[in-house]
């Protein structure tokens, strides 16, 4: 998923896209590592915000990865429990940074 | 297609990869003529007890650094026990412990040396099966997600004989097997032919609930839509049709905005199914009704805010004007 994901924030690099993260490693310093590892540039939240909260449960997440795709003007428009194949995700992505380019609202 | 690996992380959490351990498992099996399928019982439960104190040892521990040593120190190592597993079916290979004692290494020990003794034993074995009845009889009890690698020759004597009625089983066993098929394209692909062909043959038949749970989550949405249409409409069983309602509304709820009123009459047709209320896909059809009504396709995604990973405040809305992909994930 990492790879793919690099891959496809390169490509929408300038463009109206941003991928944000909901990050739930525990190891600070292990993640650090993995970060630079896997060169992850983009930014997360932490999904523990503190002792008993966490992000995750606050949007009932019940499994990972959960990816939603929101667009330009707050609305979610799709959503996958696991991992969504490649040419399927790049599809959506590309469908709704165009339609944010173009003004349009859909 | 296949499912995906949820809960991915609790797996890696239990350890349940062994790598190393220091729990050695008790070596004066002795190898006098005991019962061999007591001798198995033995062995079993030995490892189910290593298992157990792992596991609390893990509960127990109360800091990161702590978990990991009792990963390091306390993780089960499954070797010795495989080892013994297969040494007892080599010793008794006309009991029906002989399968049972295989396909135990399989499923707890599968990438152990031992594992890689006891697969061609056991495909051997089945291969040389020729009665339906006695193939699912041996299948019945032994882990399928264990022997994906027996799934396909299970595959070509069910569809060999596809009116016996053993073949219905034998090929919803081959799905149960190959379905976690992870990156494997062989094993995805039969996945979906053997699904396809229940659906061309057995539509109509009443143990078909789990098949549509499987297609409520799989990675190919449209074509999982497809085939839970089609048990829906096909199926004369009300629990099966519940289970596929369920199952096509957790695919429309992901789909796009139009499907969303569709969704909604699914999940609240099983909520109102008498059946359904027996199990509980009737709790999950409502729990998922309110999570479309704040989160669902079409609705404006709930702020969030919170620190970045180098300890900064931000917040989701932050990025509005932008594209955004959120997606909950680690490393792990």
């Amino acid at each position: 998923m990492i790879p793919h994901e690099r891959s496809l924030v390169n490509k929408l690099e300038g463009k109206s896209f941003a991928l944000i993260g909901v990050n739930s490693d525990t190891d600070p310093q292990q993640l650090k590592k993995d970060l630079k590892e896997n060169k992850v540039t983009w930014r997360s939240f932490q999904n523990m915000q503190s002792q008993n909260k966490t992000i995750a449960e606050d949007w009932n997440v019940r499994g990972w990865p959960t990816l939603y795709l929101i667009d330009h003007n707050g609305i979610i428009k799709k959503k996958w429990l696991g991992s969504p194949r490649k040419e399927i995700l790049d599809q959506e992505v590309e469908k709704l940074v165009h339609a944010a380019s173009n003004g349009k609202t859909n | 297609m296949r499912l995906f690996a949820i809960g991915l992380a609790a797996c890696v959490a239990l350890g349940l990869s062994a790598q190393s351990g220091g729990i050695r498992a008790d070596d004066k099996a002795k190898q006098a003529k005991t019962d061999p399928v007591k001798e198995l019982a033995t062995i079993q439960s030995e490892w189910s007890n290593a298992q157990q104190a792992f596991s609390k040892a893990y509960q127990e521990a109360k800091t990161d650094d702590e978990r990991r040593q009792v990963l390091k120190d306390k993780r089960p190592k499954p070797d010795a026990f495989a080892d013994r597993c297969l040494k007892l079916a080599e010793a008794n290979p006309d009991s029906p412990v002989y399968m049972e004692a295989l396909a135990w290494v399989l499923a707890n020990a599968g990438r152990t040396p031992a594992a890689k003794t006891a697969l061609p034993k056991l495909k051997e074995k089945l291969a040389a099966i020729t009665d339906l009845s006695a193939l699912r009889k041996i299948l019945i009890g032994m882990q399928p997600s264990a022997l994906m690698e027996a799934a396909p020759l299970v595959a070509e004597k069910a569809k060999k004989n596809l009116d016996d009625p053993q073949a219905a089983p034998l090929l919803i066993w081959v799905a149960s097997a190959t379905l976690y098929s992870g990156n494997s394209a062989v094993f995805s692909k039969l996945y979906n032919d053997i699904v396809d062909l229940i659906m061309d043959r057995f539509v109509e038949r009443d143990d078909l609930a789990e098949l549509a749970d499987w297609l409520a989550m799989d990675d190919d949405p449209a074509w999982a839509e497809k085939h839970l249409r089609r048990l829906r409409d096909k199926n004369p069983s009300e629990v099966v049709k519940t289970h596929a309602a369920y199952g096509l509304a957790a695919v429309l709820k992901n789909k796009d905005e139009t499907s969303q009123p569709e969704a909604e009459k699914l999940f609240e047709s099983v909520i109102a199914s008498a059946n359904a209320s027996k199990g509980d896909l009737a709790e999950k059809a409502k729990k998922e009704l309110d999570e479309m009504k704040v989160r669902g396709i079409g609705k404006p995604a709930p702020e969030i805010s919170g620190s970045d990973l180098d300890g900064k405040a931000f917040k989701l809305s932050d990025y509005k004007g932008k594209v955004v992909l959120l997606d909950f994930w680690g490393f792990w």
